[in-house]
């Protein structure tokens, strides 16, 4: 156990120098000049000059990488073109909003999915599996954004119950929250109902209830433990969605998180900016799969000795 | 296609049946649309008209610009199709030659390639997405591009696993065998199995990558104004939410109900090509 552990926690460091090149590569071959677009349109020739050696735009890639390689190490990750503000404040800054987001989210989707994915699975072909089914198909095909609209124009315009945009008080997280995690709330129901009728139909399930066991109780307790590893797993994969769903989410709400930040970066081209949101996002979603993986080896001891 | 169609009669697979019908009033309005209106009418601002209630010369009334929205959702659907419908055949092409590829030949090149689409798609496609748009800057063609390379690598995996073991079958040794070259093994007697994934995989895809694109237009990094597109409609008059729900209410609706019938009839595809995976089967 503690030799896989040591192994996942050193692959770390290859995979994150995998994803900061492929990230410096792939924002390296923007078209245009980064200089000139940092300095403005009306820039004189000595400006957009100075821009560029300030920032090392004039050094050869494989150096600027290097150098750019040598900085995070030291936990610089440049300046902003625009705000000329070291990048890694700027993140800091926003990152709690953002995992705030995105934390309950996850919670919400993973309580409320499991939920009513385990209730669907006691009763197949019932009236509350097909509504949990239907529900679930519903929740795939909304667009993210209009959803969040409507449930402002619910529950902010017309009930005046809750907060519109912004962030503070608890209040201001439930519609964001909602927005963000009703998707996986389908997603969720419809694996936890499956791998539960899987599981519901194994040997030890029908033992369980043969000695007499309350059935809810052979459920929640016997049944559910062994459909977690499936969803654990899934756990690292939506987490990573839900970032990326967080960017759209904070456009609606007007939280001020990371997403936000890097898409006025990109249509500002600033960078060095979007360049450290990118990684950010990038290395928390290895952490996160890595606890995850972790996660998935205490549950089934198999996997580690595997 | 009639085959399909008679199955989900006979199974009384109603939502599926009402999905295709759905889709097929999209494709026709996205084809036929400047029958129906000219691109004029769907972008030329005419302020007197502005965020106008619905009325018998403006069925859905008009936008924040005095557009009328009926033109604009019906050129709408033809952007959100073309983004969606070439992205996905651009991917899936894509996918099936790496996957295929992948699958047929296993070495140190395939495998390098297999474990960097296994590291892409660890990412959320729409952070993908939006790196490359940062690359190529907003607009339809890189929308577009973005979607098609950040499906790329699922297809790839989704069509190596079937090949692995395909190209172990008898009736494929028996062709290399008979002196079958490797292109005509892969192309005659793999690939054509995989039909059916194809276009239960495609139909999917279509749902996720009309999603993906709206998401993207919504931040302003898809069609520029004035190009209609559903995500952008609902951006750029979003602050009129609150006054005249309509201008949001209906492109929101046109692309949930036109996801919604894609994955319906998805789920139709999937049940048709392999009636044991139902997912309303149970036990």
């Amino acid at each position: 156990m503690l030799d896989y552990i040591a192994y996942r926690v050193a692959v770390l460091i290859p995979t994150l120098l995998a994803v900061s090149l492929a990230v410096f590569l792939v924002l390296h071959l923007v078209p245009g000049d980064p200089a000139r677009n940092a300095a403005g349109p009306d820039a004189a020739e000595e400006d957009i000059e100075l821009i560029r050696e300030q920032f090392g735009l004039d050094q050869p890639l494989w150096r600027q990488y290097g150098i750019y390689l040598g900085n995070i190490v030291r936990g610089d990750l440049g300046e902003s073109f625009r705000t000329r503000r070291p990048v890694l404040d700027e993140i800091v800054r926003r990152m709690p909003a953002t995992l705030e987001l995105a934390g309950f989210a996850m919670l919400f989707a993973v309580v409320v999915g499991v939920a009513l994915g385990v209730v669907a699975s006691m009763r197949p072909n019932s009236a509350i599996d097909s509504a949990v089914n239907g529900l679930s198909a519903l929740g795939i095909s909304a667009p993210v954004f209009f959803l969040g609209l409507l449930l402002m124009l619910l529950f902010s315009a017309r009930l005046q119950w809750l907060p519109p945009s912004g962030r503070g008080t608890m209040a201001h997280l439930v519609l964001p929250t909602i927005t963000l995690g009703l998707p996986y709330v389908a997603t969720f129901a419809r694996v936890a109902r499956s791998t539960m009728l899987d599981v519901l139909s194994e040997d030890y399930i029908r033992t369980a209830r043969a000695k007499g066991l309350v059935w809810r109780r052979v459920v929640w307790r016997h049944a559910l433990i062994n459909a977690a590893v499936p969803l654990v797993t899934l756990l690292g994969v939506y987490f990573g969605r839900l970032l990326g769903g967080a960017v759209i989410v904070e456009t609606i709400f007007a939280w001020p998180g990371l997403g936000r930040l890097m898409v006025d970066g990109i249509i500002q081209r600033d960078i060095n900016l979007v360049q450290g949101c990118i990684l950010f996002f990038a290395t928390a979603i290895v952490l996160v799969n890595l606890v995850v993986d972790l996660l998935y080896s205490v549950l089934d001891p198999r996997i580690a000795r595997g | 296609m009639i085959a399909f169609l008679r199955f989900l009669l006979l199974t009384g697979r109603w939502f599926a049946l009402l999905g295709v019908g759905v889709i097929a009033l999209f494709l026709l309005a996205a084809v036929c649309a400047p029958l129906f209106f000219s691109w004029e009418e769907a972008t030329r601002v005419n302020l007197g008209d502005a965020l106008a209630a619905p009325s018998a010369a403006l069925p859905l009334g008009a936008d924040e610009m005095g557009r009328s929205m009926v033109a604009r959702l019906v050129w709408g659907a033809r952007v959100s199709l073309l983004v969606a419908g070439l992205s996905v055949g651009v991917a899936l092409i894509a996918g099936l030659v790496i996957g295929g590829l992948c699958g047929f030949y296993e070495n140190r090149l395939t495998f390098v390639t297999m474990r960097a689409m296994d590291a892409i798609i660890s990412f959320p496609r729409i952070l993908v997405a939006i790196m490359l748009i940062t690359i190529l800057g907003p607009g339809i063609v890189s929308l577009t591009l973005a979607i098609a390379i950040s499906s790329v690598p699922v297809f790839a995996r989704l069509f190596r696993g079937p090949v692995l073991s395909l190209k172990k079958r008898d009736y494929v040794v028996a062709a290399r065998s008979l002196g079958a070259g490797d292109g005509r093994l892969l192309f005659r007697h793999v690939m054509p199995n995989l039909t059916a994934l194809i276009v239960v995989q495609g139909s999917i895809s279509l749902a996720e990558a009309v999603l993906i694109a709206s998401g993207l237009s919504f931040l302003g990094l898809g069609p520029q104004p004035p190009v209609p597109e559903w995500g952008a409609m609902i951006a750029q008059s979003r602050s009129h939410l609150m006054s005249t729900p309509h201008v949001v209410l209906a492109p929101g609706i046109a692309l949930f109900v036109f996801v919604l019938a894609l994955n319906l009839v998805g789920d139709g595809l999937r049940d048709f090509s392999d009636p044991r995976a139902s997912g309303t089967g149970g036990r």
